[in-house]
C-alpha cells in the first residue's frame, strides 16, 4: 500500500498538483446470509482501492477506483488531475492536513480471532442464533447475517500525513417472526463489534425469539394521548441524527444546521451530554487518526445541555478557522467494502451519550404514562425542523410504573429539537450501535397517534 | 489485466468441474462522476471506478459467492475455487435443495440507446447546468440561506456467462440531478428539494431548464415557512405519485418479492386470486420501460426484465421471481434479481413499480373530498413485508376543504394497515409519473429503482409535522 501511495503522490507532483492526498484500502469482507433457518449464501470478497484527491491551488479533483495494477493507480491520478484541472476554484478550500505525529494503538480495534476465524464457525455462530431462538415452536428465524470485515488502510498525502491502521468488524442481523393462527409478528436485534468473540449469538437468538412474541401479541393502538417515550438504543441512534447533523461542521458552514449560531446556549436539557471519542476502546471507526491522517480524539459535544463544539474535518475546519478534530471519515458502519469511493465526510468516530444513573427498570418505574419503543418501522427525523412520525412495530405501554400491554400500529410524533430539551431520564446500561454508544432514553411529552 | 467474456467463461467451466450443480461470473466495471455546487462554490467534483468480478456457484442447498477486484485469471480462477468450497460447506449445514427452472441459452450483446453520451458533454456544460440551479434558487429570495445542486453521470458495463450457455453483455447509462433549498426566517427552518433520474444520457438535463427547476425549488421551500401543521388521525388522503409509489414500493412490493413468501415474511404469501384492494388497483412491477431509473435490460442472473402484473382490479396476482424462486413455485423468472455490484448477493428486487391510472382528474378527486389532506413528494418510507403496514413521510401537503385545496401543510406521515387503504380507495386519476431513487432490503443492497402512479384517494392515517 505505501509503495502505491508513494507512486500515486509522485506521479500527482511530476503533473504540477500543489497537494495531493492518497487513501488505500485493502478489505476482505465475508458474510453468512441465513435464508429460512438455513444458511443461504455465503460470500467472501476481495478488494483494493485507492481514493486520491489533486489539488492546483484552491482547484480539488477527487477521483478514485478499484486497483488490479500499477496502472489503474496511474489513471486514477491522471483523472484527479484532469478534474482539477477542469474544475472551478473552490474559495473555501485552503489546505489538506499537515502532518502529525502518532504513536500506540487504540486497544480494541483489530480482532485476531475475527480475520482468522474459519467459516464454518462462522456458520454454526448464525445456527446457533437459529436454534436458540427457534426452541419457541412459535418462531422461526426467516433471515440473518454474520458479516465479517477485515481491512488495513494507509492514507498519505504531500504535507507529510502517512498513517496506517487495521482494523476488523463484526457485524450481526437477525429477524425473526412468530405465528400464531393469521397473527405475525417479528423481532430484530443488530450488534456491532471490532471482535466477533465479544456478541453472544445465543443471546442474540432469545432476544428475537422474545421480540417476535411480543410483537406477535401486539394490539393496535387506538387513542392519540400525550406520552413520556422510552426509546431503546437501536431506535434512538436514527432519532439521534439530528445530533449529528447539527453538530457537523459543514452543515453548520453550509447553514443548514438548526444549532449553526448556537454554540454556548442550551440545546438539550441539563441532562443530556454527548461527546466523541474517536479512540473509544472497541470502536468500529476507532484509530489513532481519521482516514484524512488527522489526530483523533475526545471532545466534549454537549455538556449537560450545553452546546460547546461542532466536529471538524479539515476542509470545515479550515472554513471556520479552527484545528480539524479528527473527523474526516471514509468508512462506513456496516460494511467496510467501497471506503475509497466514497468522499472524505465530516462525521463522529464514536458518538457517545453519557449514561445516566438509574437503570432500565428504575426509569419505567418512574413514568406514569408512557411508552416503551423497542422497533420504529424506521426512526426517522427530518433534520432541518425536528419533525418526525414513526410508526410504532414493537412498543409496550408504560402505565403507573409498569410495562403493560403491547401495542403496534401507532405514530409516535413531535420534534426531535423540543425532545431533547424535555428528557425526562437516560439509562445506565448502554449498546454500541454502528458508530455510536447509546443509553435507552426517555422523552416527556411527545404524542403518541393511534388508530381511532 | 482485463478479465474477458471467455475467461469468465473458463470460470464456469472450472466451477462444474469441481462439482458445481449451476454456477455464472458476472463482470462489472463502472464509472460514475459527480459534480455537487453549495451555495454558489463547487463543493465535489468526483469520478469514482470500480471493477470486479463476482462467482456464484450453487451446491445442493446453498450458494457461495466470491468476488475479487483483481482480474487477472490466476485471481479470476482462485475466486471461483473460493466460490466452489464457501457453497459446499454452507450446502453441508443446510437440509434443503435449490432447483434451478433451465433457462433459455441467451447470447446478446446489448448497448443501451443513449441519444447523448456522457463523455461527448465537456465538463463545462455540467458545471455551467449545475451553476445555473444553484443561481436559480438563489435569485428567489433572501430567506433562502442554503443551496445544494448535483448533477451525477454513470455507468455499469456487464458481462455474464452461466452455465446454462447464457453469454450477455449489456451496459447501464444513468444520469441524475438533485437540487435543495434551505429557508429560514425568525428561527424558523424549512427543507424543499426536487430531483429528477432517469436511465438516459446527457439529454436528461438539456431537457430540463435549470432556472425553472431551481426556481420551484426555491420558492417552495420559503413557501413552507408559513405552512401550519397538518391535520392528525384517520381522514381521506389525496396522495400523489409519490405516496402512491411508496405504498406500492415498500409494503406491497416487498411483500411481493418471492424471497420474503419463500421465507414466511410476506403477509401476502397466501394472497393469490384474493381481493386485496378496491377494483380501482392494479399495480405492475415493470423493468422494460423506456428511460425508466429501474429499468435494465438483463437483471444479475441474465433474466430478460420483464412486465409483471402483481394486483389487477384489486385481485392479487402474483410474485417476483429470481431463478432461485421461480424454481421454487415452478414459475418462470420475471427478472427481478439483482445485486448491488459485485460485491453483494443476487436477490429478487423490484425494478418500476406502480399503481396504474384510471380515469379522474385531480381537479375531479379534489372537488369530491369534503375535508382532507393532499399529499405532496415524499422523504422517505419503510418496508414491512410481515405486518403489511405503511410508513411513508410526505414533504408537505395541502389541507381540503370543502372540496378546494386550501392551506399549505407542513411534512407529515401516513400510516396505516396497506390493505385497509387499498381497500379503501375510491378515486384514481389518470395522471402517471414514476419517480426514481434507490432502494435497500433489509437497510442495505441499494439499487436504483423508481415507484410511482396517479393520484389516488383513500383512508389513511396521518400524524406528525
Amino acid at each position: 500500500m505505501e509503495s502505491l501511495a508513494s507512486a500515486a503522490l509522485k506521479k500527482s507532483e511530476s503533473l504540477g498538483a500543489s497537494q495531493a492526498e492518497a487513501f488505500i484500502i485493502n478489505t476482505h469482507g465475508r458474510t453468512v446470509y441465513i435464508e429460512s433457518g438455513r444458511p443461504g449464501v455465503t460470500d467472501d470478497k476481495l478488494e483494493t482501492g485507492l481514493g486520491f484527491k489533486a489539488c492546483l491551488g484552491k482547484r480539488v479533483g477527487l477521483s478514485s477506483g478499484t486497483v488490479d495494477e500499477k496502472s489503474d493507480v496511474e489513471k486514477i491520478v491522471n483523472e484527479a488531475f484532469t478534474i482539477a484541472k477542469t474544475t472551478e476554484e473552490d474559495p473555501y478550500f485552503k489546505s489538506l492536513p499537515a502532518s502529525g505525529k502518532f504513536s500506540g494503538q487504540v486497544e480494541g480495534v483489530y480482532s485476531e480471532a475475527t480475520a482468522q476465524i474459519d467459516l464454518e464457525e462462522i456458520v454454526a455462530k448464525s445456527m446457533a442464533t437459529v436454534r436458540t431462538a427457534e426452541k419457541n415452536d412459535k418462531v422461526r428465524v426467516p433471515l440473518g447475517m454474520i458479516r465479517l470485515g477485515e481491512y488495513s488502510m494507509y492514507v498519505a498525502n504531500s504535507l507529510g500525513v502517512d498513517f496506517s491502521h487495521k482494523g476488523t468488524m463484526a457485524y450481526a442481523y437477525f429477524k425473526s417472526k412468530a405465528t400464531s393462527g393469521e397473527k405475525a409478528g417479528e423481532g430484530i436485534e443488530k450488534e456491532w463489534s471490532t471482535d466477533i468473540s465479544k456478541l453472544d449469538f445465543e443471546k442474540i437468538g432469545v432476544s428475537i425469539a422474545e421480540k417476535a412474541i411480543a410483537t406477535l401479541n401486539a394490539e393496535s393502538y387506538r387513542a392519540t394521548t400525550s406520552v413520556t417515550a422510552l426509546i431503546a438504543p437501536t431506535e434512538l441512534a436514527g432519532l439521534l441524527e439530528v445530533v449529528l447533523f447539527s453538530t457537523d461542521s459543514e452543515q453548520v458552514n453550509k447553514k443548514r444546521s438548526p444549532w449553526a449560531n448556537q454554540l454556548g446556549a442550551h440545546v438539550a436539557s441539563e441532562k443530556l451530554t454527548v461527546w466523541d471519542d474517536g479512540r473509544y476502546p472497541d470502536g468500529i471507526r476507532s484509530a489513532l487518526a481519521d482516514d484524512e491522517g488527522v489526530e483523533t480524539g475526545k471532545k466534549t459535544i454537549i455538556d449537560h445541555g450545553k452546546l460547546l463544539s461542532f466536529i471538524y474535518d479539515t476542509y470545515n475546519a479550515n472554513i471556520s478557522g479552527v484545528k480539524a478534530t479528527g473527523n474526516g471519515f471514509r468508512r462506513g458502519t456496516r460494511s467496510i467494502e467501497g471506503a475509497f469511493a466514497s468522499p472524505t465526510l465530516c462525521s463522529y468516530g464514536n458518538m457517545i451519550v453519557k449514561p445516566g444513573n438509574k437503570r432500565f427498570d428504575q426509569i419505567v418505574s418512574g413514568i406514569p404514562k408512557g411508552v416503551y419503543v423497542e422497533a420504529f418501522a424506521s426512526p426517522e427525523v427530518n433534520e432541518f425542523t425536528g419533525a418526525f412520525g414513526c410508526e410504532v412495530r414493537d412498543a409496550t405501554l408504560i402505565e403507573s410504573g409498569q410495562l403493560t400491554k403491547n401495542v403496534k400500529h401507532a405514530l409516535l410524533t413531535g420534534n426531535m429539537y423540543d425532545a431533547l430539551k424535555n428528557v425526562f431520564d437516560i439509562s445506565k446500561e448502554t449498546k454500541i450501535v454502528g458508530n455510536t454508544v447509546l443509553p435507552s432514553m426517555a422523552f416527556s411529552n411527545v404524542a403518541l397517534v393511534g388508530q381511532k | 489485466m482485463d478479465t474477458t467474456i471467455d475467461e469468465l467463461q473458463k470460470a464456469i467451466e472450472l466451477a462444474l468441474n469441481l462439482g458445481a450443480e449451476f454456477a455464472d461470473a458476472r463482470l462489472e466495471k463502472g464509472k460514475q462522476k459527480q459534480i455537487g455546487m453549495v451555495n454558489g462554490s463547487i463543493r465535489t467534483f468526483s469520478s469514482s471506478s470500480r471493477n470486479g468480478v463476482a462467482i456464484r456457484v450453487k451446491s445442493k442447498g446453498a450458494w457461495g459467492l466470491a468476488s475479487t477486484t483483481k482480474l487477472d485469471s490466476d485471481s479470476v480462477m482462485k475466486t471461483t475455487r473460493k466460490a466452489a468450497k464457501l457453497a459446499q460447506k454452507s450446502a453441508a449445514y443446510s437440509d434443503r435443495t435449490i432447483s434451478l427452472p433451465e433457462m433459455t441459452a441467451r447470447q446478446k450483446a446489448l448497448k443501451s440507446k443513449v441519444k447523448i453520451r456522457h463523455e461527448d458533454v465537456d465538463a463545462e456544460e455540467k458545471i455551467e447546468f449545475v451553476r445555473a440551479l444553484d443561481s436559480a434558487q438563489a435569485e428567489v429570495d433572501k430567506r433562502i440561506v442554503s443551496r445544494s445542486s448535483n448533477y451525477v453521470e454513470g455507468v455499469r458495463i456487464y458481462e455474464l456467462v452461466n452455465s446454462f450457455g447464457c453469454r450477455l453483455s449489456w451496459d447501464e447509462v444513468r444520469t441524475a440531478i438533485i437540487a435543495s433549498s434551505v429557508a429560514f426566517e425568525a428561527g424558523k427552518q424549512e427543507f424543499n428539494f426536487n430531483r429528477k433520474y432517469g436511465t438516459v444520457g446527457f439529454e436528461l438535463v438539456r431537457e430540463i431548464d435549470p432556472n425553472d427547476f431551481g426556481r420551484t425549488v426555491a420558492k417552495d421551500a420559503v413557501a413552507l415557512l408559513s405552512a401550519t401543521k397538518p391535520p392528525s388521525g384517520l381522514m381521506p388522503v389525496v396522495v400523489d405519485s409519490e405516496i402512491a409509489g411508496l405504498l406500492a414500493h415498500e409494503v406491497m412490493g416487498h411483500a411481493s418479492e418471492a424471497d420474503e413468501v419463500l421465507r414466511e415474511r410476506s403477509f401476502l404469501s397466501k394472497a393469490v386470486g384474493k381481493k386485496v384492494g378496491s377494483e380501482l388497483v392494479t399495480m405492475v412491477d415493470d423493468g422494460t420501460i423506456d428511460q425508466a431509473f429501474g429499468s435494465i435490460p438483463f437483471d444479475s442472473e441474465g433474466t430478460p426484465s420483464s412486465r409483471t402484473v402483481i394486483i389487477e382490479d384489486g385481485v392479487y396476482k402474483g410474485f417476483m421471481h429470481s431463478l432461485e424462486t421461480s424454481g421454487e413455485f415452478h414459475t418462470k423468472p420475471t427478472g427481478n434479481a439483482r445485486a448491488q455490484d459485485y460485491n453483494r448477493r443476487v436477490f429478487v428486487r423490484m425494478t418500476n413499480t406502480f399503481f396504474e391510472p384510471h380515469d379522474c382528474t385531480l381537479e375531479e378527486i379534489i372537488a369530491d373530498t369534503r375535508e382532507g389532506v393532499l399529499s405532496v413528494q415524499t422523504v422517505s418510507g419503510m418496508e414491512d413485508p410481515v405486518g403489511g403496514g405503511f410508513q411513508a413521510r410526505a414533504l408537505k401537503g395541502y389541507l381540503i376543504k370543502n372540496g378546494k385545496k386550501a392551506d399549505l401543510v407542513r411534512g407529515f406521515t401516513l400510516t396505516g394497515k396497506a390493505l385497509d387503504i387499498l381497500k379503501t380507495v375510491d378515486m384514481v386519476g389518470k395522471d402517471f409519473s414514476l419517480d426514481g431513487g434507490f432502494c435497500g432490503k433489509g437497510e442495505e443492497d441499494y439499487l436504483p429503482v423508481t415507484s410511482g402512479g396517479p393520484h389516488m384517494r383513500a383512508e389513511i392515517i396521518v400524524g406528525g409535522g
